[in-house]
């Protein structure tokens, strides 16, 4: 039905119409993430009694998510550009697995932690190398790192655990060693992702790439930067692990890959880059996949079921975040 | 004969170098006994069928990493459906193939109404898939080991049969069905095949439910081999779908030199699988193995990815080995007129 305005009449807006301008809009984007958070603390308390807001509950849901937070934080560079990783796993299990070595043949905390990132910034930056340099897809290139990278974490580890003395894993965690470690990371994040121009032009290479060329930004050399802080953000999170519980094995940090593209689109950032995105939806959306997986383990759902309900969580909030809209064409990428 | 040549130039010369140092460091041949070839025709069948699947929607742009959990589905609900109606072996098949297919069809529908990139919405699926099959049957899976009527599933003349029925199926839909031409009309431009009046949703569901029938039938033989198929969580169902890419992406490239993919892909998979036993009967472990496998995928990729700049070097390095030789030419040829010059002066 058209509607009268001084006097000209002009067309209602369909439905849809009304949802693209909701979603467009950027404070209904700034706060979904926060909104859906706050949802799960409020389904869940009631449901399990007010456990689910005790002090070990939330402790427990701040050091799962700090893991997955930190990669997130970090890969969020990555998925700006409009490229993909997923081998941000086994590239920290390794970095883990060398930093537990070094520790163990030297005693040195500063070894570990440098070790650590150092090996998880070369292994990005050799995946970014095959991509910006060899032209091999980001998204396959990680594929095939993936396997090789699991393949030499199986033939180190083999069916063994590594371990690291547990006492001091025990007292860089009292001590606030994580939370400092992450939120000094955090902040410099931030200020490289909003503040300069890696951020900036990251944005616009994954907005339109030809159109960031045309403008004379190097996107190569942009994709280095990206990978150079993911890296960081791997490495810092292969210390996590092993501070964590003091044990590395081959299921270390299996599934991490999907984690991480999980909690970036449950923080209400686009997995396929662009203006909209941000530094902060990683660890938002960290906390909220954390949150939903504890709680739905509270009231007793099996985790069989809870993959199943990410699942949907994960398809509905990529289609919600996607501008795909109702094209005449299917999206496709070519990959080879 | 040309297109024999590039047929068997790869796994020929995978088998020369396989038995040279099977015999070298193992002293045994790499196909020894009739063993080996049941096996290898098993792995092999496993690996085409996979490989063709990926094969239905890769070359489109639509890299679908749900394919593994449609295996899983496929295999674990339609297996056991049969195996509990008493169908036996070629039953367990149909049923798999008919729950795989019904699976692929599922994500195409998914994929055509939501319009998320492939590859991220596979992860989705995978998730949904892998949570469906491992709910399912007590977390039994598919066993096949001791059933009655599924023996004929290791029939190594049942196995090539149905291979020898997958190619000349795949090379009729692909090569020559109306549907094929559709698909390399969308291929090559899907805006342009779009306007031309092909319907590009129900050729992407084809290709889906194509996919996950051929998953279902290499789910089959790969549970067949090993007895039972454990229903696996947290994405572990993906290992399949990037193990199976390299076979796929080499047949892909040898068919454009025999001039059909699937032939292609055939030969790449007697080749991977001819590799892999090779390195089983040098003792290599299963790690190592892989390391192996993914970095001659990884320099393959490299290559084919640079072929053009490659090419466009080697173009290069011509034109200047050329322009050198012609300025040779030019001095020596001033040379002479100087020389010349002095002679006539003097």
């Amino acid at each position: 039905m058209p509607e009268k305005t001084e006097g000209r009449s002009v067309p209602a807006l369909r439905l849809n119409e009304r949802y693209e301008i909701i979603r467009a809009n950027r404070f209904v984007n700034a706060l979904f993430p926060l909104v859906m958070f706050l949802l799960i603390i409020v389904i869940f308390a009631p449901l399990t009694g007010g456990q689910f807001l005790s002090r070990n509950a939330i402790i427990s849901i701040l050091n799962q998510a700090l893991i997955v937070g930190t990669v997130a934080t970090g890969v969020a560079f990555i998925y700006t550009t409009g490229n993909l990783d997923i081998s941000v796993g086994p590239i920290m299990a390794f970095a883990a697995i060398i930093g537990a070595t070094v520790y163990n043949n030297t005693l040195s905390v500063p070894l570990m932690v440098a070790s650590c990132i150092v090996v998880a910034v070369l292994l990005m930056l050799f995946n970014c190398t095959l991509s910006a340099i060899f032209n091999i897809k980001t998204i396959t290139a990680a594929i095939v790192m993936t396997r090789i990278y699991g393949a030499i974490n199986s033939k180190i580890l083999g069916a063994s655990t590594l371990r690291v003395d547990y006492t001091i894993c025990r007292e860089l965690d009292n001590g606030g060693f994580r939370y400092a470690a992450f939120f000094a990371f955090f902040i410099i994040s931030f200020l490289v992702y909003h503040k300069t121009k890696i951020g900036r032009a990251d944005r616009i290479i994954g907005g339109n790439r030809s159109n960031a060329v045309q403008t004379g930004l190097s996107p190569n050399r942009f994709l280095y930067a990206s990978f150079l802080m993911a890296g960081i953000g791997v490495g810092l999170a292969a210390v996590f692990t092993i501070t964590r519980s003091g044990t590395i094995n081959q299921d270390t940090g299996t599934g991490m890959g999907t984690d991480v593209m999980l909690a970036t689109v449950l923080g209400g950032m686009s997995i396929f880059g662009g203006a909209k995105s941000n530094s902060y939806s990683g660890i938002i959306g960290a906390l909220t996949v954390t949150a939903l997986n504890k709680g739905l383990l509270m009231v007793g759902v099996s985790t069989t079921v809870i993959q199943g309900i990410r699942g949907v969580i994960f398809i509905l909030l990529v289609f919600l975040n996607s501008n795909s809209g109702r094209e005449k064409i299917l999206p496709s990428r070519q990959q080879f | 004969m040309k297109k024999l040549f590039y047929t068997l130039v790869v796994p020929v010369s995978v088998w020369a170098i396989m038995e040279l140092l099977s015999r070298c460091f193992a002293g045994v041949s790499v196909i020894a006994n009739s063993a080996d070839m049941k096996s290898l025709f098993r792995t092999l069948t496993s690996t085409f069928c996979f490989a063709m699947a990926l094969n239905c929607n890769v070359p489109m742009g639509r890299m679908d990493l749900s394919t593994g959990a449609q295996m899983y589905l496929g295999c674990i609900l339609g297996g056991n459906i049969a195996l509990k109606l008493g169908f036996g072996g070629v039953g367990v098949l149909i049923g798999s193939i008919l729950v795989g297919c019904l699976a692929g069809f599922i994500v195409g529908v998914v994929f055509i109404n939501l319009r998320i990139l492939s590859m991220v919405l596979g992860l989705g699926m995978t998730l949904i898939y892998e949570c469906i099959s491992f709910a399912s049957y007590k977390q039994q899976g598919l066993m096949l080991f001791g059933k009655p009527g599924v023996g004929i599933l290791s029939n190594i003349w049942f196995i090539v049969s149905v291979a020898a029925m997958i190619i000349l199926f795949m090379t009729y839909m692909l090569q020559l069905s109306v549907f094929g031409y559709k698909r390399r009309a969308i291929r090559g431009n899907q805006k342009l095949a779009v306007d031309s009046g092909i319907n590009i949703y129900i050729n992407c569901l084809i290709c889906y439910a194509m996919a996950g029938a051929l998953v279902a039938v290499s789910g089959v033989f790969d549970t067949a081999f090993k007895g039972t198929l454990n229903p696996v969580l947290g994405m572990s169902s993906n290992n399949n779908t990037f193990y199976n890419m390299f076979p796929m992406r080499v047949g892909m490239f040898l068919g454009v030199f025999i001039g059909n993919p699937i032939i292609g892909i055939f030969a790449s998979s007697i080749s991977l699988n001819i590799l892999i036993l090779g390195m089983a009967k040098l003792g290599l472990d299963q790690s190592l193995q892989t390391i192996i496998i993914f970095s001659i995928f990884l320099f393959f990729m490299i290559y084919n990815m640079n072929q053009e700049k490659l090419e466009y070097n080697k173009r290069k390095r011509e034109r200047k080995k050329i322009a050198l030789q012609h300025r040779r030419e030019m001095k020596e040829m001033q040379t002479q007129v100087n020389r010349n010059h002095i002679t006539t002066g003097s």
